[in-house]
């Protein structure tokens, strides 16, 4: 059996990749927010945004957000990994498109015959779409941010239980260029 | 109702009589959400499905249908792909109200006209301290007298 061991050579490569590599895969901002997510039923409920963007353009960022009436409560969570850049002539504006998903987990108020809460735990997959304003009020390091964020989940493939296949995500928030 | 209709034509005016008279426009359909749940399946047949627009050369979009009035700025990119942040009248299955609108599309098959889809998602303030939301996916012709 052959076992990989740490050579020299092996070593220098490595350092050398990832010296190359360093500048544009390790710069990355991140930051977190409030805001709102908006369900397809027009419903709008209080969340948190987390984000990380790459100096090269990959997005990821989760939206979480929670609600709780008479009927049931629900957990919500919006994820997306996009592909963002800045919108040709404008210094502030940026759009993004990529793929995310939408999960949610519905607990019922009312018990069911055998005295248990009907519990729903779904999630569907879209398209999602984002624009944001990113405007130079806090210096270099420390960024503005105020974000609205989209995923459409086509007809069809909308199986959530009281979410509804499209989600709106609009959130502000500070992050920090590392 | 007579106040925004002399905003809408005063907007149109201005708009026309700038250095913007080359133009493109387009008439799209497709598919809606109006805030009352699901997505909808594309319906071509209802005329309540299209959209109508028009951006001249300043790249000042102007766009109807019936869930919307919206003027916006065009950001176009060398591959086809534009995004158009926009403002307006906003319309859903709970009200009516101003709003913001952001449409990403794409533009391909250019043959005198040119084929576009474009994905638009609106938000705004309705009555009652309610928000009006919705969405629409498109696909589309557009005409340009652009040489």
């Amino acid at each position: 059996m052959n076992s990989w061991r740490l050579t020299t050579r092996r070593f220098i490569f490595c350092l050398m990749t990832s010296a190359l590599i360093w500048p544009c895969a390790f710069a990355f901002e991140a930051g977190t927010g409030p805001g709102f997510i908006t369900h397809g039923d027009n419903r709008m409920t209080p969340s948190v945004q987390s984000w990380m963007q790459t100096s090269f353009g990959l997005l990821a960022g989760i939206t979480n957000s929670g609600e709780k009436n008479s009927a049931f409560s629900q957990q919500t969570a919006l994820a997306h990994v996009s592909y963002a850049t800045s919108l040709p002539g404008s210094q502030s504006l940026e759009a993004s498109l990529g793929l995310g998903e939408i999960f949610s987990r519905t607990t019922l108020s009312k018990s069911g015959e055998a005295g248990t809460r009907a519990s729903h735990i779904s999630q569907a997959g879209g398209i999602a779409m984002g624009l944001r304003w990113k405007p130079a009020l806090l210096g270099r390091k420390l960024k503005f941010r105020l974000s609205w964020d989209t995923l459409y989940v086509p007809p069809g493939l909308s199986v959530l239980y009281f979410t509804f296949g499209h989600a709106q995500s609009v959130s502000t928030g500070l992050g920090w260029d590392f | 109702m007579k106040k925004e209709f002399l905003v809408t034509l005063c907007t149109i005016s201005f708009l026309c009589s700038s250095r913007a008279m080359a133009f493109r426009a387009g008439l799209s359909g497709g598919s809606l959400g109006v805030g009352t749940g699901h997505s909808n399946a594309a319906d071509f047949a209802s005329p309540v499905a299209y959209k109508a627009h028009v951006t001249f050369r300043n790249k000042i979009d102007l766009s109807l249908a019936a869930t919307h009035l919206l003027v916006g700025r065009v950001y176009e990119f060398n591959s086809g792909a534009f995004v158009l942040p926009a403002a307006g009248f906003i319309l859903d299955g709970n009200g009516s109200g101003p709003g913001v609108s952001a449409l990403f599309g794409f533009t391909f098959f250019c043959w005198g006209v040119c084929f576009y889809s474009e994905f638009q998602q609106q938000l705004g303030f309705g009555p009652n301290r309610k928000m009006v939301s919705g969405y629409s996916a498109r696909i589309g012709l557009d005409y340009t007298n652009e040489k």
